[in-house]
């Protein structure tokens, strides 16, 4: 069962590195995340104009969470692994791991967002995992050491991000609802 | 037209202009499931093997949880364009009860009632009207029950009329009244439903709770406006939810207090709910309950924030600080011939609900 498993990933990390699609999907992934709170920003009462600027603006910042937690891997790499550092090709070649978070933008559902997050999340952190193993040959269990700290520093900025969105989008209706009723 | 009104307008044509794409895009989404299925029938030969078959139920797994989340955000869509003011009614709250200060109700309790998924419309079905009679008659004079307060639309208006689907659920109806198939008609009175529980889900989603919540909790305070309601007057409001209707009540409950400037109580019936709601100001929260409810008890599965084995949650750190009450039923279920609309059980559950209100009119009163 474990060997099947062992063989099915080696052979998705195949699959992961024939893509081959560059950093311009950490774009694509970023405008998917931003996209996916459209909401709070509509709580926030901002104008369509502002909502485009911060759209866009929240597209670039989570796309640099995600280079971050990339080039945080390029260096667990050059230290525990001693491969030499290559940011830009190790950058080019991972970021096909993100290809899940274009899906992103389906966590604006309600309820069952958690799931869907989680869901993708955990498969973005498996992928990564699987192109270090087909990349460098390293076992997944290390991978998944060499992973997790980059993955735990975007998992915090992109956090950080959307709940600042929503607490000053709570922050809106709470001044809005007090305001209308001392009228 | 001035030109405030003319970016209306143009917001207004722009977010119809994006509901019909979502229309079409779901509407495309089905073209293409039907096409596969038509694919799998020729192949249903290669289907019976358990690779293709799992391979399919992946695929529809998925394909559900994309359709799932695109209803999702589209009933989401509508609550915010509401909230930004883009539909006819723009949910401000100024000047409420103003006009009430010289024809104020002789009524002091106002009990506002939240029927469960299974409403579409303002009118209620015979068992649960009849259940409604029982409770009007039990409760005190000084007591008004309000009725026909459809939880889960945001406008005045219910599915039948609301803004941008009002074709798809006239359709929904007509088919479910007269078409002569069961199944068809089942599947009608489903979408209803399932359209309900998305509505119950946003309320109880931290993120888009607040904004719908101040919309029911508006529409609400505007109905009592209707009645007569005026805060000098008035001792407090009652929610009584039955079902989904309880998240509709807890998730609106601090809000509506603020709005009316009294008291809110809330009383669940076979609720299900999240607690996810700011109950921080709400004093008194009563559950009646059946001892044999399956849906209730799967709510709690579905809500994990209510199990104690998360002591941090919002409804279980609630229920640190204030005394929940708790009227269990023996026997009782969730809907039919046992259910709290029965013959069976339909005092009992009055009985309960009525002590409750007793109790805690007695609690406020000053020692």
């Amino acid at each position: 069962m474990i060997q099947q498993l062992s063989e099915r990933l080696v052979s998705m990390g195949q699959v992961l590195l024939a893509l081959d699609t560059g950093v311009g999907l950490l774009i694509a992934v970023g405008f998917s995340m931003s996209a996916s709170h459209l909401f709070s920003l509509l709580a926030n009462r901002l104008t369509p104009r502002q909502i485009f600027l911060h759209m866009v603006m929240d597209a670039l910042v989570l796309s640099l969470a995600l280079l971050l937690c990339l080039i945080s891997h390029c260096l667990m790499l050059a230290l525990l692994e001693g491969v030499p550092l290559q940011p830009i090709t190790f950058g080019n070649r991972m970021a096909v791991a993100l290809w899940p978070g274009l899906f992103y933008v389906l966590v604006a559902a309600p309820y069952v967002s958690d799931l869907i997050a989680v869901a993708l999340l955990a498969s973005i952190h498996l992928n990564m995992m699987v192109l270090v193993n087909a990349m460098y040959g390293i076992p997944l269990l290390h991978a998944f050491v060499i992973c997790l700290p980059g993955y735990v520093v975007a998992l915090l900025l992109v956090g950080a991000l959307f709940s600042q969105r929503w607490r000053s989008s709570y922050d809106t209706l709470a001044k809005e609802v007090a305001l209308q009723i001392q009228r | 037209m001035t030109r405030s009104n003319a970016v209306v307008q143009s917001h207004r044509h722009g977010i119809r202009l994006g509901a019909r794409v979502l229309i079409s895009v779901l509407v495309l989404l089905g073209i293409v499931l039907l096409i596969g299925f038509s694919v799998v029938r020729r192949d249903a030969a290669s289907l019976l093997q358990s690779g293709s078959l799992l391979e399919l139920l992946a695929w529809s797994g998925g394909v559900l949880v994309v359709v799932l989340a695109l209803v999702g955000v589209y009933s989401v869509m509508v609550d915010f364009v509401f909230w930004e003011g883009w539909m006819q009614s723009f949910p401000d709250a100024t000047g409420l009860f103003v006009d009430n200060e010289h024809k104020q109700s002789t009524h002091r309790h106002f009990l506002v009632y939240l029927d469960g998924i299974h409403q579409s419309e303002e009118n209620h079905p015979p068992r649960v009207q009849g259940f409604l009679n029982c409770l009007e008659s039990e409760i005190a004079n000084d007591a008004l029950l309000v009725k026909g307060i459809e939880a889960y639309t945001i406008t005045n208006v219910g599915l039948r009329a609301a803004s941008y689907s009002r074709w798809f659920w006239q359709w929904l109806f007509s088919l479910q009244e007269h078409h002569p198939n069961g199944f068809v008609r089942f599947l009608c009175s489903f979408c209803v439903q399932a359209n309900n529980v998305i509505k119950v889900g946003i309320s109880s989603d931290r993120r888009y709770g607040p904004v719908m919540n101040y919309e029911l909790a508006l529409k609400i305070a505007r109905r009592l406006e209707q009645l007569h309601f005026h805060p000098s007057r008035a001792s407090r409001v009652i929610l009584v939810g039955y079902s989904g209707g309880a998240e509709m009540a807890i998730g609106t409950a601090s809000i509506l207090q603020k709005l009316c400037c009294s008291p809110v109580q809330v009383i669940t019936v076979c609720g299900v709910f999240s607690g996810n709601a700011a109950l921080e100001s709400i004093k008194d929260v009563a559950m009646v309950v059946g001892s044999k409810d399956p849906v209730a008890a799967f709510g709690r599965l579905a809500y994990p924030g209510r199990l104690s084995l998360l002591p941090l949650t919002n409804w279980n750190r609630w229920q640190r600080s204030h005394s929940l009450h708790r009227y269990q039923i023996e026997g009782m279920s969730h809907n039919g011939s046992s259910g709290p609309f029965s013959e069976a059980f339909r005092q009992k559950v009055v009985a309960e609900i009525c002590l409750e209100l007793e109790r805690s009119l007695v609690s406020s009163l000053p020692d």
